[in-house]
Protein backbone atom coordinates (compact mmCIF):
# COMPACT_ATOMS: atom_id res chain seq x y z
CA UNK A 1 0.00 0.00 0.00
CA UNK A 2 1.14 3.51 -0.84
CA UNK A 3 0.88 6.39 1.62
CA UNK A 4 2.05 10.01 1.68
CA UNK A 5 2.44 10.42 5.42
CA UNK A 6 5.99 11.71 4.84
CA UNK A 7 4.81 14.58 2.59
CA UNK A 8 5.40 18.15 3.79
CA UNK A 9 1.69 18.90 3.25
CA UNK A 10 -1.33 16.80 4.18
CA UNK A 11 -2.30 14.71 1.14
CA UNK A 12 -5.92 13.73 0.76
CA UNK A 13 -6.46 9.99 1.01
CA UNK A 14 -7.86 9.40 -2.46
CA UNK A 15 -4.41 9.90 -3.99
CA UNK A 16 -2.86 7.11 -1.92
CA UNK A 17 -5.91 4.92 -2.53
CA UNK A 18 -5.84 5.35 -6.32
CA UNK A 19 -2.08 4.86 -6.48
CA UNK A 20 -2.34 1.75 -4.31
CA UNK A 21 -4.96 0.31 -6.66
CA UNK A 22 -2.61 0.89 -9.59
CA UNK A 23 0.19 -0.86 -7.70
CA UNK A 24 -2.19 -3.80 -7.12
CA UNK A 25 -2.90 -3.92 -10.86
CA UNK A 26 0.84 -4.08 -11.52
CA UNK A 27 1.01 -7.11 -9.24
CA UNK A 28 -1.44 -8.94 -11.47
CA UNK A 29 -0.94 -10.10 -15.07
CA UNK A 30 -2.28 -7.63 -17.56
CA UNK A 31 -3.99 -8.21 -20.88
CA UNK A 32 -0.78 -8.65 -22.89
CA UNK A 33 2.12 -8.48 -20.40
CA UNK A 34 2.84 -10.57 -17.31
CA UNK A 35 3.10 -8.91 -13.90
CA UNK A 36 6.91 -9.25 -14.04
CA UNK A 37 6.92 -7.47 -17.40
CA UNK A 38 4.51 -4.76 -16.24
CA UNK A 39 6.72 -3.99 -13.26
CA UNK A 40 9.76 -4.00 -15.56
CA UNK A 41 7.96 -1.38 -17.70
CA UNK A 42 7.32 0.68 -14.57
CA UNK A 43 10.99 0.46 -13.52
CA UNK A 44 12.14 1.39 -17.00
CA UNK A 45 10.14 4.63 -16.89
CA UNK A 46 12.29 5.68 -13.94
CA UNK A 47 15.53 4.66 -15.63
CA UNK A 48 14.63 6.64 -18.77
CA UNK A 49 15.04 9.96 -16.96
CA UNK A 50 18.74 9.18 -16.38
CA UNK A 51 19.38 7.72 -19.84
CA UNK A 52 22.19 9.47 -21.75
CA UNK A 53 20.85 8.43 -25.15
CA UNK A 54 17.45 9.92 -24.31
CA UNK A 55 19.08 13.18 -23.22
CA UNK A 56 21.05 13.40 -26.47
CA UNK A 57 17.95 12.61 -28.51
CA UNK A 58 15.95 15.23 -26.66
CA UNK A 59 18.51 17.84 -27.68
CA UNK A 60 18.76 16.63 -31.30
CA UNK A 61 16.87 18.30 -34.14
CA UNK A 62 15.24 14.94 -34.87
CA UNK A 63 14.85 12.24 -32.20
CA UNK A 64 15.26 9.64 -34.92
CA UNK A 65 18.68 10.85 -36.08
CA UNK A 66 20.63 9.36 -33.16
CA UNK A 67 21.15 5.62 -32.72
CA UNK A 68 22.61 3.95 -29.66
CA UNK A 69 21.81 1.88 -26.61
CA UNK A 70 19.55 2.98 -23.81
CA UNK A 71 20.71 2.76 -20.22
CA UNK A 72 18.27 0.03 -19.30
CA UNK A 73 17.18 -1.55 -16.05
CA UNK A 74 17.22 -5.24 -16.90
CA UNK A 75 16.64 -7.85 -19.56
CA UNK A 76 12.98 -8.72 -19.01
CA UNK A 77 11.70 -6.59 -21.89
CA UNK A 78 12.51 -6.71 -25.61
CA UNK A 79 14.64 -3.86 -26.94
CA UNK A 80 11.75 -2.43 -28.95
CA UNK A 81 9.70 -2.09 -25.76
CA UNK A 82 12.59 -0.45 -23.90
CA UNK A 83 13.01 2.08 -26.70
CA UNK A 84 9.26 2.82 -26.72
CA UNK A 85 9.20 3.31 -22.94
CA UNK A 86 12.14 5.69 -23.04
CA UNK A 87 10.77 7.74 -25.94
CA UNK A 88 7.24 8.01 -24.49
CA UNK A 89 8.65 8.98 -21.09
CA UNK A 90 11.15 11.61 -22.23
CA UNK A 91 10.12 12.91 -25.68
CA UNK A 92 6.56 11.85 -26.46
CA UNK A 93 5.56 14.94 -28.43
CA UNK A 94 7.92 14.05 -31.29
CA UNK A 95 6.62 10.52 -31.88
CA UNK A 96 5.19 9.86 -35.33
CA UNK A 97 2.91 7.38 -37.03
CA UNK A 98 5.92 6.01 -38.96
CA UNK A 99 7.70 5.38 -35.69
CA UNK A 100 4.62 3.61 -34.25
CA UNK A 101 4.32 1.42 -37.33
CA UNK A 102 8.01 0.62 -37.00
CA UNK A 103 7.40 -0.56 -33.44
CA UNK A 104 4.74 -2.97 -34.72
CA UNK A 105 7.05 -4.12 -37.54
CA UNK A 106 9.63 -5.02 -34.89
CA UNK A 107 7.21 -7.48 -33.35
CA UNK A 108 5.31 -5.62 -30.64
CA UNK A 109 1.56 -6.16 -31.07
CA UNK A 110 -0.81 -3.20 -30.91
CA UNK A 111 -2.24 -4.65 -27.68
CA UNK A 112 1.21 -4.89 -26.10
CA UNK A 113 1.86 -1.32 -27.20
CA UNK A 114 -1.32 0.12 -25.69
CA UNK A 115 -0.76 -1.65 -22.38
CA UNK A 116 2.82 -0.36 -22.37
CA UNK A 117 1.61 3.20 -23.05
CA UNK A 118 -0.95 2.91 -20.27
CA UNK A 119 1.66 1.74 -17.78
CA UNK A 120 4.20 4.40 -18.77
CA UNK A 121 1.54 7.10 -18.57
CA UNK A 122 0.24 5.94 -15.18
CA UNK A 123 3.79 5.91 -13.85
CA UNK A 124 4.22 9.46 -15.12
CA UNK A 125 1.27 10.43 -12.92
CA UNK A 126 2.28 8.56 -9.78
CA UNK A 127 5.94 9.58 -9.93
CA UNK A 128 5.38 13.21 -10.90
CA UNK A 129 2.93 13.54 -8.02
CA UNK A 130 5.62 12.31 -5.61
CA UNK A 131 8.15 14.72 -7.13
CA UNK A 132 5.76 17.65 -6.92
CA UNK A 133 5.00 16.82 -3.30
CA UNK A 134 8.69 16.56 -2.43
CA UNK A 135 8.72 12.90 -1.37
CA UNK A 136 10.77 9.98 -2.68
CA UNK A 137 9.37 7.79 -5.44
CA UNK A 138 7.25 5.08 -3.89
CA UNK A 139 8.72 1.54 -3.90
CA UNK A 140 7.30 -0.60 -6.68
CA UNK A 141 5.39 -3.76 -5.77
CA UNK A 142 6.71 -7.28 -6.23
CA UNK A 143 5.52 -9.30 -9.22
CA UNK A 144 2.56 -11.64 -8.98
CA UNK A 145 1.91 -14.85 -10.89
CA UNK A 146 -0.41 -15.67 -13.77
CA UNK A 147 -0.74 -15.32 -17.51
CA UNK A 148 -2.08 -12.37 -19.54
CA UNK A 149 -5.67 -12.71 -20.76
CA UNK A 150 -4.99 -11.59 -24.39
CA UNK A 151 -8.50 -10.07 -24.42
CA UNK A 152 -9.24 -7.93 -27.48
CA UNK A 153 -12.51 -5.99 -27.77
CA UNK A 154 -14.53 -7.20 -30.75
CA UNK A 155 -15.51 -3.65 -31.73
CA UNK A 156 -11.97 -2.20 -31.78
CA UNK A 157 -10.85 -0.97 -35.17
CA UNK A 158 -9.21 1.76 -37.21
CA UNK A 159 -10.34 5.21 -36.11
CA UNK A 160 -9.11 8.75 -35.50
CA UNK A 161 -5.70 7.61 -34.16
CA UNK A 162 -2.65 5.53 -35.07
CA UNK A 163 -3.97 2.78 -32.80
CA UNK A 164 -7.24 0.82 -33.03
CA UNK A 165 -9.98 2.05 -30.70
CA UNK A 166 -13.36 0.84 -29.47
CA UNK A 167 -16.16 2.69 -31.28
CA UNK A 168 -17.51 5.68 -29.38
CA UNK A 169 -20.97 4.08 -29.47
CA UNK A 170 -20.17 1.26 -27.04
CA UNK A 171 -23.68 0.45 -25.82
CA UNK A 172 -24.40 -3.25 -25.40
CA UNK A 173 -20.74 -4.23 -25.58
CA UNK A 174 -18.47 -5.55 -22.80
CA UNK A 175 -16.85 -2.09 -22.97
CA UNK A 176 -20.06 -0.20 -22.11
CA UNK A 177 -18.65 0.78 -18.70
CA UNK A 178 -15.69 2.66 -20.21
CA UNK A 179 -17.66 5.81 -21.11
CA UNK A 180 -21.27 6.94 -21.56
CA UNK A 181 -22.33 5.79 -25.04
CA UNK A 182 -21.30 8.31 -27.68
CA UNK A 183 -19.82 10.75 -25.20
CA UNK A 184 -16.09 10.79 -24.62
CA UNK A 185 -12.91 12.28 -25.99
CA UNK A 186 -10.34 10.51 -28.11
CA UNK A 187 -7.80 10.65 -25.30
CA UNK A 188 -9.98 8.25 -23.31
CA UNK A 189 -10.75 6.01 -26.28
CA UNK A 190 -7.03 5.92 -27.16
CA UNK A 191 -6.46 3.23 -24.52
CA UNK A 192 -9.60 1.22 -25.29
CA UNK A 193 -7.92 -1.60 -27.23
CA UNK A 194 -6.95 -2.67 -23.69
CA UNK A 195 -10.10 -1.82 -21.71
CA UNK A 196 -8.39 -2.21 -18.33
CA UNK A 197 -6.09 0.65 -19.29
CA UNK A 198 -9.13 2.92 -19.66
CA UNK A 199 -10.31 1.73 -16.24
CA UNK A 200 -6.92 2.62 -14.74
CA UNK A 201 -6.98 5.99 -16.47
CA UNK A 202 -10.45 6.75 -15.09
CA UNK A 203 -9.46 5.71 -11.58
CA UNK A 204 -6.35 7.90 -11.53
CA UNK A 205 -8.09 10.86 -13.17
CA UNK A 206 -10.88 10.83 -10.59
CA UNK A 207 -8.31 11.38 -7.82
CA UNK A 208 -5.96 13.73 -9.67
CA UNK A 209 -8.36 15.84 -11.69
CA UNK A 210 -12.01 15.03 -12.22
CA UNK A 211 -14.21 12.00 -12.76
CA UNK A 212 -14.44 11.47 -16.50
CA UNK A 213 -18.16 12.20 -16.64
CA UNK A 214 -17.45 15.70 -15.26
CA UNK A 215 -14.65 16.65 -17.63
CA UNK A 216 -16.88 18.03 -20.37
CA UNK A 217 -19.09 19.85 -17.88
CA UNK A 218 -17.07 23.04 -17.77
CA UNK A 219 -19.10 24.52 -14.94
CA UNK A 220 -18.14 21.68 -12.63
CA UNK A 221 -15.17 21.50 -10.31
CA UNK A 222 -14.38 18.91 -7.69
CA UNK A 223 -15.31 21.13 -4.78
CA UNK A 224 -11.69 21.21 -3.66
CA UNK A 225 -9.27 24.04 -3.10
CA UNK A 226 -8.93 24.92 -6.80
CA UNK A 227 -11.81 26.12 -8.96
CA UNK A 228 -12.20 24.83 -12.50
CA UNK A 229 -10.37 27.74 -14.14
CA UNK A 230 -7.39 27.26 -11.85
CA UNK A 231 -7.34 23.55 -12.66
CA UNK A 232 -7.56 24.20 -16.40
CA UNK A 233 -4.78 26.80 -16.27
CA UNK A 234 -2.49 24.18 -14.72
CA UNK A 235 -3.66 21.54 -17.19
CA UNK A 236 -3.09 23.82 -20.16
CA UNK A 237 0.35 24.97 -19.02
CA UNK A 238 1.53 21.38 -18.40
CA UNK A 239 0.27 20.38 -21.85
CA UNK A 240 2.06 23.31 -23.48
CA UNK A 241 5.32 22.60 -21.64
CA UNK A 242 5.11 19.08 -23.03
CA UNK A 243 4.40 20.50 -26.52
CA UNK A 244 1.23 18.41 -26.69
CA UNK A 245 -0.97 19.28 -29.67
CA UNK A 246 -4.04 17.51 -28.33
CA UNK B 1 -11.35 23.87 -21.35
CA UNK B 2 -9.88 26.95 -19.65
CA UNK B 3 -11.77 29.21 -22.00
CA UNK B 4 -15.01 27.30 -21.53
CA UNK B 5 -14.77 27.22 -17.75
CA UNK B 6 -13.84 30.90 -17.52
CA UNK B 7 -16.87 31.78 -19.67
CA UNK B 8 -19.05 29.59 -17.49
CA UNK B 9 -17.92 31.48 -14.39
CA UNK B 10 -17.80 34.88 -16.18
CA UNK B 11 -14.08 35.23 -15.46
CA UNK B 12 -11.69 37.26 -17.60
CA UNK B 13 -8.85 34.92 -18.51
CA UNK B 14 -5.92 35.55 -20.83
CA UNK B 15 -5.32 32.27 -22.66
CA UNK B 16 -1.83 33.39 -23.69
CA UNK B 17 -0.68 32.31 -20.22
CA UNK B 18 -0.93 28.72 -21.44
CA UNK B 19 1.85 29.24 -23.96
CA UNK B 20 3.77 31.99 -22.14
CA UNK B 21 4.05 31.47 -18.42
CA UNK B 22 5.03 35.11 -17.86
CA UNK B 23 1.61 36.34 -19.05
CA UNK B 24 -0.85 37.22 -16.30
CA UNK B 25 -3.68 34.75 -16.80
CA UNK B 26 -6.12 36.67 -14.63
CA UNK B 27 -6.83 33.48 -12.70
CA UNK B 28 -6.50 33.89 -8.91
CA UNK B 29 -3.09 32.53 -7.89
CA UNK B 30 -2.34 31.96 -11.57
CA UNK B 31 1.31 33.03 -11.41
CA UNK B 32 2.00 30.70 -8.49
CA UNK B 33 0.13 27.81 -10.13
CA UNK B 34 2.06 28.26 -13.38
CA UNK B 35 5.38 28.48 -11.54
CA UNK B 36 4.63 25.25 -9.67
CA UNK B 37 3.65 23.52 -12.90
CA UNK B 38 6.81 24.69 -14.66
CA UNK B 39 9.07 23.55 -11.82
CA UNK B 40 7.35 20.17 -11.56
CA UNK B 41 7.53 19.47 -15.29
CA UNK B 42 11.23 20.43 -15.22
CA UNK B 43 11.73 18.05 -12.25
CA UNK B 44 13.87 20.59 -10.39
CA UNK B 45 13.60 19.81 -6.64
CA UNK B 46 14.73 23.24 -5.40
CA UNK B 47 12.43 25.12 -7.74
CA UNK B 48 9.55 22.77 -6.89
CA UNK B 49 9.93 23.36 -3.17
CA UNK B 50 10.12 27.11 -3.61
CA UNK B 51 7.14 27.22 -5.99
CA UNK B 52 5.10 24.95 -3.73
CA UNK B 53 5.83 27.17 -0.72
CA UNK B 54 4.77 30.27 -2.69
CA UNK B 55 1.57 28.56 -3.75
CA UNK B 56 0.80 27.54 -0.17
CA UNK B 57 1.26 31.15 0.89
CA UNK B 58 -1.19 32.46 -1.72
CA UNK B 59 -3.82 29.72 -2.03
CA UNK B 60 -3.18 27.42 0.93
CA UNK B 61 -1.82 23.88 1.41
CA UNK B 62 -4.87 22.06 0.03
CA UNK B 63 -4.56 24.05 -3.22
CA UNK B 64 -0.91 23.02 -3.55
CA UNK B 65 -1.86 19.35 -3.17
CA UNK B 66 -4.70 19.72 -5.68
CA UNK B 67 -2.32 21.46 -8.10
CA UNK B 68 0.20 18.63 -7.75
CA UNK B 69 -2.64 16.28 -8.65
CA UNK B 70 -3.62 18.20 -11.78
CA UNK B 71 0.01 18.59 -12.89
CA UNK B 72 0.65 14.87 -12.57
CA UNK B 73 -2.67 14.03 -14.21
CA UNK B 74 -1.65 15.89 -17.34
CA UNK B 75 1.85 14.44 -17.30
CA UNK B 76 -0.09 11.22 -17.97
CA UNK B 77 -2.64 12.50 -20.46
CA UNK B 78 -0.13 14.21 -22.77
CA UNK B 79 1.84 10.97 -23.08
CA UNK B 80 -1.29 9.02 -23.94
CA UNK B 81 -2.28 11.57 -26.58
CA UNK B 82 1.18 11.80 -28.12
CA UNK B 83 1.90 8.06 -28.10
CA UNK B 84 -1.36 7.10 -29.77
CA UNK B 85 -1.63 9.78 -32.45
CA UNK B 86 -5.22 10.68 -31.67
CA UNK B 87 -6.99 13.37 -33.65
CA UNK B 88 -8.76 16.22 -31.92
CA UNK B 89 -12.18 14.97 -32.94
CA UNK B 90 -14.71 17.14 -34.72
CA UNK B 91 -16.16 18.87 -31.66
CA UNK B 92 -12.80 19.89 -30.20
CA UNK B 93 -11.42 20.84 -33.60
CA UNK B 94 -14.31 23.22 -34.23
CA UNK B 95 -14.30 24.64 -30.71
CA UNK B 96 -10.57 25.33 -30.64
CA UNK B 97 -9.71 26.32 -34.20
CA UNK B 98 -9.49 30.06 -33.53
CA UNK B 99 -7.23 30.01 -30.50
CA UNK B 100 -5.06 27.07 -31.65
CA UNK B 101 -3.88 29.30 -34.47
CA UNK B 102 -3.72 32.47 -32.40
CA UNK B 103 -1.75 30.93 -29.53
CA UNK B 104 0.66 28.98 -31.73
CA UNK B 105 -0.54 25.54 -30.65
CA UNK B 106 -0.52 24.44 -34.31
CA UNK B 107 3.29 24.34 -34.01
CA UNK B 108 2.93 21.25 -31.82
CA UNK B 109 1.29 19.27 -34.63
CA UNK B 110 3.66 16.46 -35.76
Amino acid sequence: MIDYLDAPLGVRGDFAAAHSRFWERLRRPGTWWTSEERIAIAKETRTAWQCGLCQRRKEALSPFALQGEHESDGDVLPAVAVDAIHRITTDASRLTRDWYEGVLAQGLSDGHYIELVGTVAAMASVDSFAIAMGVSLRALPGAGAGAPSNYRPATAGADDAWVPMVHVNNEGTPEADLWPCGKTGNVIRAMSLVPDEVRTLKDLSAAHYLANEWVRKTGVDRGGALNRSQMELVAGRVSALNACYY
Amino acid sequence: MLRASSRRFAEAVDLRAIMDGTTDSGVPGGAQLVAFAEAAVAREPGAIESARDNLVEVLGPEAAVDAAGVISNFQRMVRIADATGIGLGEAMENASADYREALGIEAFSV
